[in-house]
């Protein structure tokens, strides 16, 4: 708990804080009021930036992180051990590449030139390249990060899965059940908790995301895929020389966690999460 | 020389006053970067100065010795500026080292935080050693009126184009060995850049958008082009921040005629680095025009692996040349520099090892190992750079027509916002060059406010 | 769920289904894979050629890019194998400080009352949405006013600290779903709170370890931002600084080497994780009877 207290609470706490200073590289704590934010609003890039986030934060969730997440979990626990295992370690890789190394993968698959693994299939085919960055933008940032975040929500899946008794599902066989059923009766609402925690816990995980996106498309072209977090962190500590703007990108940073706020509010109610947490039946102490 | 002996003799003395007989020993920190890694010269050239120090105090029999301890740093330049910010924000002396070897473009937020000292004074008492350095050289240290810094090392920004393409393409070898001595003299402007690659392409000699292409990044680079059409970027009279309408209007609509003839990929912003350069290198694209004098250095390297003759046979380069006849061309350079922080506790002595570093034999090993730049008069001459062709060639080329990246705090901004609110958005076709012109003005006002001025 | 009776031809029929689906698993995987798989390969040529395969054929086979094994690439940098050995101990510190905190604060919030226990619950998830870069500067202050700066165990701390919520609520979930009666059956034979935690409880929640450790062994072995920010020197390197190093700038980069760098840093946690996968994700079913 202390743990948490110092490296945790207290540092969030100090960035909020920041949040109303105009610090820069000098470091001074010039309390400006609301002037961050009021800079924001008036911030022209903001809404579209805005935009990215929610479409890139929720489309990823939803395609990759819980549900392709889940589809994987489903069914490397339904073939042989072996093999289940061979592809949770498969698509585990991505997310043990370090990043430059997986952004330059990438950059090859997708390279506007003929290159480029995409378009060196399409010009084998007499096709033209395509410049699939300026085409497909969102997509792009979606699939990218999409393959490294089904991972997380496959191995919790998964463990979730293996922690069902055995009995259960062998009842359920001998009842004749077939596979759907099965998931659809027995294993998805033995495994609600993790389904839950996973879609808040990576909304949130996605909105700070933005390392991929640095590297693979630099928020471009031309702020397509530019999102909320890239921005913060381009105002505080960017590429080269970074613009230093220490206190405007802690005011980013807290409205980023205001939005993630609202969206944990909004599942609290839809998962009816009161529930999840209700206090220990019976206590013993 | 002398003058410097009796400095040194003085120092000697004082301190021999201060603690008879015994010999300190005085430790001076230094922090150093690459982040390449042949650039360790920066890190070596500073122990082997500590070294000839220590050499002159046993000689006039000074009491005192120095230690250096230096750091270098290869990860990479965001690394290193974001550890040396915080470290200086402590204020802690302990934390802080007494020499920082880094980019010129930190002058300006460093002394306006009062990190570091001017340098006036110091500079003063050796002019030996300090007017034989390209007078150049110095604006890129200056901030508000004063020197902050002591240069280390520069490159060279041009173009590079291949010369067996060309050839194929039709132009005669004359033509092909003159064009730097044309663009140097004014005749061969911005806009013949645009007919060789026309030429190379109608000629077959490369396929369609792979006639000129570019940096995929921002950088100091476009700024070459900004002062090519006539622009400024920097008022000294106010210390502000000066966006050239036109000239930023004319380098958009240079960027669109690319793409508009087929010449550079609308894409060029999402092609990688070592595409880029196993292209060029390979000779597969006909003009890299954003080119840095480092380039040379690195195709001989893994992945790409050129010979040097092979390179210095088959690519020429040029500075930027001008936008209209007559004009001077230009080339940017990026000068790394030595501070000395506000707080060591040897100012002196920290400034005599800079001195001592920047000795012409330390100075040319270092820029022959790691493929940069003299910064002194007498270099050139000096045997060592002399025999060296390329190093040579560049120098006589680009540093009569250096100019720099305006030392404000926001000029990193200032290039990073050049290229994607403006260059970027003509080249994918999301904007036609006036809108881009509309929309980067009020992104540069949006953000910096009164520290900008727009000139039309 | 209707029953059905087990006549030959239903049991061929059903046979055959079973056999459909699989196959189709098998295929949805492989097909959905592909682009991990080609990506892969890639890296894996790479590592083992001359010059960059831009393109699709390798032009040749070496093994020079492994020479960093014996060899430092650069007078700058150090050892491989003190690198090696650092991001071991950080990547270890990461996980046993995390899996410790958060199996046993778990626990607690799982199956004890204390006021503001779902408001501390919640606030840890929340807080999560701060972007790591933007907390540099906190931390700092922390870290310096602990003066834990230029150590190795301050960048533990400070990793460990940001993964501690991330474990707690995956392994709440665990706890919660371990029927009470298990608990209290070994409560009444005598068990103390914390012989029942250890003896009857952790070993039911195994697979939630399994996972929970795979994620801070990861973080831990990736950390990269922390300690280039807090710790200058370079012989407390890890292997990503090492790999950011060889990108760190435009200049002389050397790609197959960065293949084969990064082959071998993913090895070892590839190891890590089939290791703890076949140890841990072994439930043993025995007390868990009826449902909840």
């Amino acid at each position: 708990m202390i743990l948490i207290l110092f490296f945790f609470l207290a540092p969030v706490v100090i960035t909020a804080v920041m949040g109303f200073t105009n610090m820069d590289y000098r470091f001074q704590w010039d309390f400006i009021g609301l002037g961050n934010f009021y800079r924001m609003a008036n911030d022209f890039l903001v809404p579209k930036i805005l935009v990215n986030t929610v479409v890139y934060t929720f489309g990823t969730l939803a395609i990759f992180n819980v549900t392709f997440g889940l589809i994987l979990a489903l069914l490397t626990t339904s073939i042989s051990e072996r093999v289940g295992l061979f592809f949770r370690a498969l698509w585990l890789l991505p997310r043990f590449t370090p990043p430059v190394v997986y952004a330059a993968i990438w950059l090859w698959i997708l390279s506007p030139t003929k290159n480029g693994l995409l378009n060196g299939i399409r010009v084998a085919m007499g096709l033209k390249p395509i410049a699939w960055i300026s085409e497909f933008p969102w997509g792009v940032i979606i699939v990218t990060n999409g393959i490294i975040g089904a991972s997380m929500g496959m191995l919790i899946f998964t463990s979730a899965i293996k922690a069902i008794p055995r009995d259960y599902l062998w009842a359920a066989r001998v009842d004749g059940a077939s596979w759907f059923q099965e998931v659809r009766h027995i294993i998805l609402p033995l495994i609600r908790w993790p389904l839950m925690f996973i879609t808040a816990y990576q909304t949130l995980s996605l909105l700070t995301s933005y390392e991929y996106i640095l590297l693979i498309t630099q928020g471009g072209p031309f702020h397509a895929s530019e999102v909320w977090s890239l921005y913060a962190y381009n105002k505080a500590f960017s590429a080269y020389a970074g613009t230093y703007e220490f206190g405007y990108a802690a005011a980013l940073a807290t409205v980023l966690v205001l939005i993630g706020t609202v969206a944990s509010i909004a599942y609290w109610k839809i998962f009816r999460f009161r529930e999840m947490m209700a206090a220990p039946r019976i206590e013993v102490s | 020389m002398r003058k410097f002996l009796i400095g040194l003799l003085a120092l000697g003395f004082a301190a021999g006053l201060v603690a008879a007989q015994e010999v300190k020993v005085i430790t001076i920190k230094a922090w150093t970067v690459g982040p390449d890694d042949p650039s360790i010269t920066r890190k070596l050239n500073l122990e082997t100065a500590a070294e000839r120090l220590n050499e002159m105090l046993e000689f006039v029999g000074a009491n005192y010795r120095v230690k250096l301890e230096a750091t270098f740093v290869t990860t990479s330049w965001s690394d290193y500026k974001r550890s040396n910010l915080l470290a200086l924000q402590s204020g802690d002396p302990e934390k802080i080292a007494d020499i920082i070897v880094t980019g010129h473009e930190d002058i300006g937020p460093y002394a306006e935080a009062g990190y570091i000292i001017p340098l006036d004074e110091y500079i003063a008492a050796f002019p030996e050693v300090y007017e034989d350095f390209f007078p150049a050289l110095w604006e890129a240290c200056k901030y508000k009126g004063k020197i902050w810094g002591i240069p280390q090392d520069t490159e060279a920004r041009m173009f590079y184009y291949r010369k067996d393409l060309l050839k194929a393409a039709g132009y005669s070898e004359e033509f092909i060995e003159s064009i730097p001595a044309k663009v140097v003299a004014g005749e061969f402007i911005l806009d013949d850049i645009i007919a060789l690659g026309q030429k190379l392409l109608d000629a077959g000699v490369v396929e369609e958008g792979m006639a000129i292409w570019h940096r995929p990044t921002p950088g100091t680079d476009w700024f070459q082009f900004i002062y090519a059409y006539g622009g400024e970027l920097y008022d000294p009279d106010t210390g502000k921040l000066v966006v050239d309408k036109s000239a930023t209007l004319a380098l958009f609509k240079f960027i669109k005629k690319l793409v508009d003839l087929g010449l550079t990929p609308s894409a060029m912003s999402q092609i990688s680095w070592p595409e880029i350069h196993t292209n060029f290198s390979g000779g597969k694209v006909g003009i890299n025009l954003t080119g840095g004098s480092w380039n040379f250095a690195e195709w001989q390297h893994d992945p790409y692996n050129k010979s040097f003759d092979y390179l210095w046979e088959n690519i020429g380069f040029a500075p930027i040349p001008a936008a209209e006849k007559g004009g001077k061309p230009v080339s940017v350079s990026h000068p790394l520099v030595h501070l000395i922080t506000s707080t060591s506790r040897h100012k002196d002595l920290a400034f005599l090892i800079v001195t001592l570093a920047s000795a012409v034999d330390l100075n040319t090993r270092h820029a022959i190992r790691s493929g940069h730049l003299a910064i002194r008069k007498s270099q050139l001459s000096y045997p060592p750079y002399y025999a060296d062709v390329f190093a040579r060639k560049v120098s006589e080329l680009c540093a009569p027509f250096a100019r720099f990246s305006p030392n404000h705090p926001k000029a990193p901004f200032y290039w990073e916002a050049l290229f994607r609110d403006g260059i970027v958005p003509v080249e994918v076709g999301a904007l036609s060059p006036e809108q881009a012109l509309e929309h980067f003005v009020k992104r540069m006002q949006t953000e910096l406010g009164d520290q900008v001025i727009i000139r039309e | 769920m209707a029953k059905r009776g087990f006549t030959p031809g239903s049991l061929q029929r059903e046979r055959r289904k079973q056999r459909l689906l699989r196959t189709s698993m098998y295929v949805f995987l492989v097909v959905s894979s592909l682009p991990i798989i080609v990506g892969y390969i890639w890296l894996f040529v790479g590592a083992f050629t001359g010059n960059l395969v831009y393109g699709f054929v390798p032009e040749e086979f070496t093994l020079k890019n492994w020479s960093f094994l014996w060899k430092p690439p650069s007078a700058a940098w150090p050892n491989i194998w003190r690198t090696f050995a650092n991001t071991v101990f950080l990547a270890a510190g990461v996980t046993v400080i995390m899996v410790v905190v958060s199996t046993s604060a778990a626990y607690v919030v799982s199956r004890m009352y204390f006021p503001g226990r779902s408001m501390i619950l919640a606030s840890t998830l929340i807080l999560h949405a701060f972007p790591a870069i933007t907390l540099l500067i906190a931390l700092y202050y922390i870290l310096r006013a602990l003066g834990l700066l230029d150590s190795l165990w301050g960048v533990i701390l400070v990793r460990a600290g940001l993964m501690v919520p991330f474990g707690i609520w995956v392994m709440k979930g665990f706890f919660d779903d371990i029927p009470w009666d298990i608990e209290m059956s070994a409560l009444i034979d005598g068990a103390t709170r914390f012989q029942t935690f250890w003896k009857v409880m952790l070993p039911l929640v195994k697979p939630g370890i399994a996972a929970i450790a795979v994620f801070a062994f990861m973080a831990g072995w990736a950390e990269y931002i922390f300690l280039v920010t807090f710790v200058r020197d370079p012989n407390s390197w890890t292997l990503s600084s090492y790999i950011n190093a060889i990108i760190g700038n435009y200049r002389f980069t050397n790609y197959g080497l960065l293949a084969a760098v990064s082959l071998f840093y993913m090895f070892p946690v590839l190891l890590f994780f089939l290791l703890t996968q076949k140890l841990l994700m072994k439930v043993t079913v025995g007390g868990i009877k009826g449902g909840r």
